[in-house]
Order: structure tokens, then sequence, then C-alpha cells
């Protein structure tokens, strides 16, 4: 890989952002809502931690681009239902209640896809480090079809074309839900490392993610999953996360870090069963920062995912991770009186007065040292393979 | 759902003058665990396992015999002739039943005394798995109801008008109270939440999902 020029006009992180990503929208009703990223933004400008200059708007991905992931059928069958053309969306896990058809749908993802790949090219092409791509995170979308509120994986996109370039991906995946359309796009690569912490699919969607899941063929041993149990609380899922993110990068070596930004593990969240707070919101960008600049040279995609209580938890959690690609301290204390100003009035429910939930925020959990067991547990037979096997060598692979 | 969708064909197979020495290779090149013997026209004579083999060379040895002659005794001697099988279209419920009463391992499946197929413990919680709609994209939804008939219909009719898709159903008594059953659902949406009010609307008890702060 070349050395970067140091005197170039370079930008440390980049935001992506323009109102097209807004448009990706199921409609009034539906739980997956993209004001999370204007919310998000003003929230930042308040804080004085964005400027114009550091947004990067995306471009559109073209059709051979999202056929790196994607189907050509299904590709045409999203086309055809924006333009409502498609005869029987179900085959393709159209119109239904989780994924229902809008006009231009096929542009609208598109856009989706876009932002991932101007992202990932500006890092690869050395004129950032750091991207965050909030309007991305589409972790459900399967190569011939849609679930879950994802159309196309803007991720596995962007991964893909990384891994064209050479680069060794470590995707991380902090989503309440499994990562599995970005898992399975990689089930069989050992080029790509998957790695999603999520609650169990014993109860909640999509099912998958179980520890088994280790990956197929030469991607045996590439694939993690690290499934908590419900109602699991900030310590034990943090434990969680450094053991693993730090064991499974020693292990991988990535060239690359990817990670998804789901912000539904939240105890606000009304569609998961996590019980976390703002704590791991804060630190998840900060370890995945310090390993992307131990093992690539500071590379570090991160897009956003999930996240249903778009008032009160998002445009926080989201925020850290501008302000961990700023290197900027994390705030805890009060929120502009500016941002709560601007959008109390839309809200249907009080925004948060500060940053941090502070202590006592929900209900007592009553079994809680046998869910932090199990979860310890579970994170030693995810990691099993990690500490059985000596880490890869990249000296194996570039003759210097 | 009955046995010849779930049973493993074709079968690795031996014949009787097949050696102690080479069923054991056979185990370990194939990564089975139980292989049955077969004579001419493929009929079925009897079974060998792991667990067998180890048992017969262990009583071989305690007998104070030779050990390498104990490998190279023919499995006609060796193999377990009196042994349960079952047929391609017996139901997997009378199966598991059998493997149950018996503490069976594996079940020969023949039919016109050939042998035509093998179900082993590991196919039986496969098959269990696919019965809990485990593996497609679900939700799971718990809900108890009275003992009594239609309430399955009734939650369902709630289900088809959101147009879900129902990815299994298993339906078990309530544990100490016979007056209850519980309903359990793996349905295809990553939002149960509509469905969930709607059947708190219909007067349900829903077990799960529940919503934050009101847990056990």
């Amino acid at each position: 890989m070349a050395e970067r020029n140091g005197d170039t006009c370079m930008m440390e992180s980049v935001f992506i952002f323009s109102k097209e990503l807004l448009s990706y929208r199921f409609g009034e009703q539906h739980p997956f809502d993209q004001k999370r990223l204007l919310l998000t933004k003003t929230l930042l400008e308040e804080v004085g931690a964005l400027t114009n200059e550091e947004i990067l708007p995306p471009r559109r991905a073209t059709e051979a681009e999202i056929a790196l992931i994607h189907d050509p059928q299904y590709i045409q069958a999203v086309q055809h239902a924006s333009s409502g053309l498609l005869g029987d969306p179900e085959p393709y896990g159209l119109g239904t209640e989780d994924t229902p058809v809008f006009p231009n749908m096929h542009e609208a993802s598109s856009w989706v896809v876009g932002g991932a790949i101007t992202g990932m090219e500006a890092i690869l092409s050395g004129q950032t480090k750091r991207a965050l791509h909030l309007g991305g995170g589409l972790h459900h979308g399967f190569r011939g079809k849609a679930s879950g509120f994802c159309v196309y994986n803007d991720t596995a996109v962007a991964i893909e074309l990384a891994k064209r370039q050479g680069y060794r991906v470590l995707y991380v995946d902090t989503d309440a839900h499994h990562g599995d359309g970005v898992q399975w796009a990689f089930y069989d690569d050992p080029a790509v490392c998957t790695l999603s912490i999520h609650e169990t699919g014993r109860y909640l969607f999509p099912g998958t993610g179980s520890l088994q899941e280790r990956g197929h063929g030469n991607g045996y041993g590439f694939s993690f999953n690290i499934p908590l149990d419900a109602f699991t609380e900030d310590e034990s899922w943090l434990h969680a996360y450094e053991e693993a993110f730090r064991e499974v990068a020693h292990y991988f070596q990535p060239d690359i870090i990817v990670t998804q930004n789901g912000a539904d593990a939240h105890f606000l969240d009304p569609l998961t069963h996590l019980c976390s707070t703002m704590k791991i919101y804060q630190r998840i960008p900060l370890l995945a920062k310090e390993i992307a600049d131990v093992y690539c040279d500071g590379r570090w995609l991160a897009v956003g995912g999930g996240g249903y209580d778009h008032w009160r938890v998002v445009p926080r959690a989201w925020s850290y991770i501008w302000l961990a690609m700023k290197e900027r301290d994390s705030p805890t204390d009060e929120i502009p009186k500016s941002w709560r100003e601007m959008w109390q009035k839309e809200a249907p429910v009080t925004l948060p007065n500060n940053w941090d939930d502070g202590v006592h925020a929900y209900e007592p959990i009553p079994r809680k040292a046998e869910i932090d067991e199990k979860n310890e547990q579970t994170v030693k037979k995810a990691l099993y393979i990690c500490r059985s096997t000596s880490p890869f060598k990249k000296s194996q692979e570039s003759s210097s | 759902m009955k046995v010849e969708e779930m049973m493993t064909s074709p079968v690795v197979t031996l014949s009787p003058e097949n050696t102690v020495e080479e069923a054991y290779q056979c185990l370990q090149r194939s990564r089975i665990s139980h292989i049955p013997v077969v004579g001419s026209d493929d009929h079925f004579i009897g079974l060998v396992s792991d667990h067998h083999l180890s048992y017969w060379m262990t009583e071989a040895y305690k007998s104070g015999g030779n050990i390498k002659n104990a490998y190279q005794r023919p499995l006609s001697d060796v193999a377990i002739r009196n042994v349960q099988t079952g047929h391609p279209l017996d139901f997997v419920e009378e199966v598991t039943v059998l493997f149950e009463e018996y503490h069976l391992r594996a079940l020969p499946i023949l039919s016109d005394k050939k042998v035509v197929g093998i179900i082993t413990k590991t196919d039986l919680l496969k098959t269990f798995i696919a019965l809990t709609g485990a593996g497609k994209p679900g939700s799971h939804l718990e809900v108890r109801v009275p003992n009594k008939p239609g309430n399955l219909a009734r939650v369902t009719d709630v289900m088809n008008s959101d147009k879900l898709n129902i990815h299994s159903i298993l339906v078990y008594p309530n544990a100490d109270d016979d007056r209850f059953k519980i309903l359990v659902f793996r349905v295809g949406t990553m939002n149960p939440l509509p469905l969930v009010h709607a059947l708190h609307e219909e007067g349900f008890d829903v077990l799960w999902p529940k919503e934050m702060g009101t847990h056990v």
C-alpha cells in the first residue's frame, strides 16, 4: 500500500451527508426514520463539532456497484417496484410490513449505497482516514432479498470494494440485531472477518447470529457472533465488546475497520430488549478508533444502522462517533438548549437534558448476576478460535 | 413429517466379512457413529457403532484374548443383530418415541429388508430446529391463551389482518396451570409491536415481547 503524502490538504475525518440520504423512507408510521441524520447533524453543529468543510456529499451508486453484492434480478425487482411495475414483490422480500415499497425506492437505496462507497473511496485513496456514513448500515440486506427495513446492503458493497483492492476488512456490528446480511455476504471469505454483538436471536429478529456460525469453507473461523441475553446491561455489554474486538483484531490483523453502529441496544429502544445506557455509545467509537490506529493506520469507516428511539437515543449515540473521530472529548453534561428548542416542538417525547443517562435510569434488572455470567460464557465460547489459533501474519502475504 | 424426508441416504454400509479394524477405519473416515452391516442383496443383518466396538474390544482385552486377533474378527461375529428399525413412511413423532423408549442413538431405516437410510439423534434435533422456525428472519412471540378451542384461530386472525407470515407455531401446556396453553410463534417481521398492541386490544396475554420495565 502506498504511503500517503502528508502535505496534501487532507481531512482526518469526513461526514457523509446530503439531503438525498433522507429520501430512504418507508412512510410516516414506519419505525425506521432517517430524520435521525438531521437530528444528529444539528446536534453536532450546535456543539461546534461539525463544519460544512467536513461534510462530503455522497455520489449515487451505479447498478454495477450494487451488483457486486446483489443479484441483477433483485436489483431489477427493486427498480420495477420503485415505479409500481413489479407484479409479485413477495419473493424479493418487498411489499411487506417491514420493507414496504415506496416511490423511487431504487434511487433512494442507491444513494445509501453510494454514501458507503464515497466514504470507502475517500479512505482508500488516502483523502481521509475516517469516514462516517450514518445513512448506511443496512446490514439485513441479502443478495436477492430485502429484509428488516434494508433494501441494498451498502456496507457489504463498500467492504467488497476494499477487499478487491487487497485490504483485509474487519467488520464490527454493534446493532442489537444480528448483522446477518453482511455475515452471509462474506461467510466463505477469509479476507473479511465479521464480528456481531447482538441480542440473542432466541427472541429477537432475525433469529440467527448463534455462536456456532463461524464461517464456511475458507471463511471458517472468520465469522464471530456474540449473542447476549435479553436485559444485558452496560458492564456486561462492554466486557463482551472490549474482549471480542481486541482479541479478534489481534487474531485477524485487519487493514481497515468497518463498524456498523445501530443504536438500538439502549433501554429506551422500543424494538429490542437489551438494557444499555449512553455509556456504551461513548465507548464504542473510542475503541474502534484505537484499534484502527493500532492496526490500520487509522483507516475506519463507520456506518449507521438501527435505532428506533430517534429523538432521545440516536442523536446522542451517533454524535459520539463523530466526536471520537475528531478526537474530541465525549461530553456527559448538558445538551445545548438551542438544539432542544430546535426540535422539541416536533418531538412526541421530552428531549434529554444531558448527554449522559445518569444512574438509576431504569428499574433494576432482577436476574443481573445470571445474565452477566451467561454472557461471559458466551464471550469465552465465541473467542475460542482466536484463543487457540496464532494470529494471521501479514508477512505471509507481502514479500518485502 | 415422514422419516424419508429427514433420513440420511444413501448410507455407508459394510459386509459381514469386513473386519473390526475396517469398521473402525470406516467410522473415522466417514465421521459417523453407526454402520449397518448388510449381506448380499443389501439385506440388513445388523449394526455396528463406535460405542459397541469399543465395548467389544474392551471385553476381548479383559478376557485375556489377543487384541490383534480381535481386530481381525469379521463383523458377522460382532454386529448387534436384534436392533430397532424404522420404515421410510414412519412419522417423525413415532420414531422419536422409539428413540426415547429404547435409548437409541441411531435407527436404520429399512424397506423391503434393505437399508435405505439411517436417522441419528442429531437428525432429530435438526428437525426440531426446523420446526421451531429458527433460521428464517423473524421475531419470537409468546401468547398465553385459555385452554379452549378457537383461541389459536383468534390469534392467527390478528396476524392475518397485519399480513404477517408465520414461520412456525408451537403449542404447549402451561406448566403449572392446565386452564391455559402457551402459543409460541416465529413471525416474519422485525417490528412485532403493532401485532402486540393488536393482541392486547383483543384481550390476549402476550408473554413476549415485553416492554422494557415490565418484565419478570
